[in-house]
């Protein structure tokens, strides 16, 4: 177990060396670096030399990614080129917006996945399973915007019910009008639900028949208890995983989500600046998705690790 | 065969209690039409756009069987041109992750277990990278071209298709029978390239009919995002982003590729379940 955590916690540690560093490149030793964004097409060679040295460009990169990683550590993360506001500014006015529309996706993922998957799991093979599984394939594979622009178009433009757009409402406004959430939200719920879904059910219907409940209906122990002490908790091992992996994707899915129905979120934040080439923003944008990543795939390994041992580490 | 038909079959072999009907032909045919479309479609519609200076965003009518989009163009020629950018990528994206991800999975499982460790923790290393989030941070670097998403996009497969292989050329039947080829004084290449192979062929390519749909599915939110092919292109992906603005006075501009893109990604996805059930099933 201590091996386990202490080997995943140094792959852990690896991956955030390797964000940071690929993400400083990204920003810093390309040809156009943010000295030539800066001036744009005005500025002469000389003021861009200048403004070069002034920046401290003319460094090695080591040395500045040494200043770049003291900075960041100190929670200075540069200002935005296009607006010279401080990006945290930018970000903490944004993170509301996508917390209200990854929150409630969140909460209904984990609440509807396992009930879903344990009642198709239960009834393996049923009418009620089939249909629960092939709603689930179907729906999965829908891409996010496609499903979001199908909403907008049947629910809200045909038959004039829900809102469309979110465009140019702050946290507040949402949180005085919530119908503004209905759909986004259950675009990004469907998708993660179905994949969490889908795993509960191969787990309960494996774990269902294991060596270990057969044993334990031949002692005598009541059906419910075997279910709900030793089926679930094998079948949720992997879900931690997977869990992990839509917390992932929900970030994902916010950036898709935002773009279709016009909020101004982290992940349309992060659209922006790509537009804008705003490395500043880009970079802190990547290293909050990275690192968001990170830490939660991390959390969900040594979560199933905990709940299923013997499962290999697979990061 | 029309869709229609496809979906009378299933529900006539459900509603029989035969179980799952015989042949899977609602994803045969969600799979068929758009891949269709994307193959033959650039030949019925010839080269040149034939409506240059017709008006933006006009309904279906006269001249224009499926009306026009933002600029002008014809719905229809721009449809049956943008598949095969769709397909092509992600096409493209899956032979660069299997190409290196088959090579570094059976690196991982030969007999030295330090490369195993040192090729399975790099590639780990490549799971801290949500792929849009690689996709957006290369954009706005300025690599914006296809080919960079295309190649990225594979990239980021190899981590999963080299585990896929490891597990499986690992496996224990095989690890005997690799064992006695090797007694038998075989040599690396027709060991690793003939028996292998035969061995790996059934996972990989149940694998890679699911990881092409996840392929499909990130270039196009890629492409939706404006991150890879110009705005001009006729990409089903970029159709919808340009058009969704018009989407209550043009629908189809926005619903005809949408519903290509959907039906390609489900059917692939339907196929995929069928086969790994019935593998799980007859194992």
């Amino acid at each position: 177990m201590r091996a386990y955590v202490l080997r995943r916690l140094l792959l852990a540690v690896l991956q955030c060396l390797v964000v940071l560093v690929a993400v400083f490149a990204v920003g810093s030793l390309l040809p156009g670096d943010t000295a030539d964004v800066l001036r744009g097409e005005l500025g002469t060679p000389e003021q861009v030399a200048a403004l070069r040295t002034q920046l401290g460009l003319d460094e090695p990169a080591w040395a500045r990614f040494g200043h770049w990683l003291g900075d960041l550590l100190t929670g200075d993360l540069g200002n935005s080129l296009t607006t010279g506001v401080p990006v945290g500014d930018d970000i903490g006015r944004r993170v509301g917006v996508t917390l209200l529309l990854g929150v409630p996706a969140l909460v209904l993922v984990t609440v509807l996945a396992p009930l879903l998957g344990t009642v198709s799991g239960l009834r393996e093979g049923s009418r009620l399973d089939r249909t629960l599984n092939t709603a689930a394939v179907v729906l999965h594979a829908v891409p996010e915007f496609v499903l979001g622009l199908l909403l907008v178009a049947s629910v809200s433009l045909a038959a004039g019910l829900l809102p469309a757009t979110a465009v140019g409402m702050d946290t507040a406004a949402l949180l005085a009008q919530p119908s503004v959430l209905v759909l986004p939200v259950t675009v990004l719920t469907a998708r993660h639900l179905c994949d969490l879904a889908r795993q509960i059910r191969a787990g309960v219907a494996a774990e269902r028949h294991g060596p270990v409940a057969e044993h334990l209906r031949l002692l005598g122990m009541r059906e419910r208890t075997v279910v709900l002490r030793h089926v679930l908790p094998g079948a949720l091992g992997p879900a931690a995983q997977q869990f992990a992996r839509c917390v992932e994707g929900l970030l994902g899915g916010a950036v898709l989500v935002e773009a279709v129905f016009g909020f101004r979120g982290l992940g349309s934040g992060f659209v922006e600046a790509v537009q804008n080439r705003d490395m500043p923003q880009v970079q802190t944008y990547a290293l909050l998705f990275a690192g968001t990543a990170i830490v939660v795939n991390l959390l969900g390994d040594l979560a199933a690790h905990r709940l299923a041992p013997r499962r290999e580490l697979t990061a | 065969m029309t869709r229609r038909e496809g979906v009378t079959v299933r529900q006539n072999a459900d509603a029989a209690g035969s179980g799952r009907p015989r042949r899977p032909w609602v994803a045969l045919v969600l799979l068929g039409v758009p891949v269709l479309v994307a193959l033959l479609g650039p030949w019925p519609a010839g080269d040149a756009s034939s409506a240059r200076d017709a008006l933006p965003s006009q309904p279906p009518g006269a001249g224009h069987p499926l009306g026009t989009d933002v600029l002008g163009r014809d719905v229809l020629w721009l449809v049956l041109h943008g598949g095969g950018s769709v397909l092509g990528s992600a096409l493209g994206a899956l032979l660069i992750g299997m190409a290196a991800g088959v090579p570094l999975g059976l690196l991982a499982a030969g007999p030295r277990r330090g490369l195993d460790e040192t090729v399975m923790r790099g590639l780990d290393l490549l799971l801290a990278f949500p792929g849009l989030l690689v996709l957006m941070t290369l954009a706005a670097a300025g690599h914006r071209d296809w080919y960079w998403l295309v190649t990225v996009a594979g990239v980021l497969q190899i981590p999963a298709v080299a585990r896929l292989v490891r597990g499986a050329a690992l496996a224990p039947g095989t690890r005997t029978v690799v064992e006695a080829l090797r007694m038998q004084g075989r040599g690396w290449a027709y060991i690793h390239l003939r028996h292998l192979a035969r061995e790996l062929a059934a996972p990989l390519a149940t694998d890679a009919g699911g990881r092409f749909t996840v392929v499909l599915y990130l270039l196009a939110s890629a492409n939706f995002l404006g991150l890879g092919l110009p705005v001009s292109s006729p990409d089903w992906a970029v159709l919808i982003e340009r058009n969704s603005d018009t989407l209550f006075t043009q629908p189809a501009a926005v619903l005809v590729p949408a519903g290509l893109l959907t039906a390609l990604c489900v059917g692939g996805n339907l196929l995929v379940d069928r086969v790994l059930a019935r593998r799980r099933r007859g194992r």
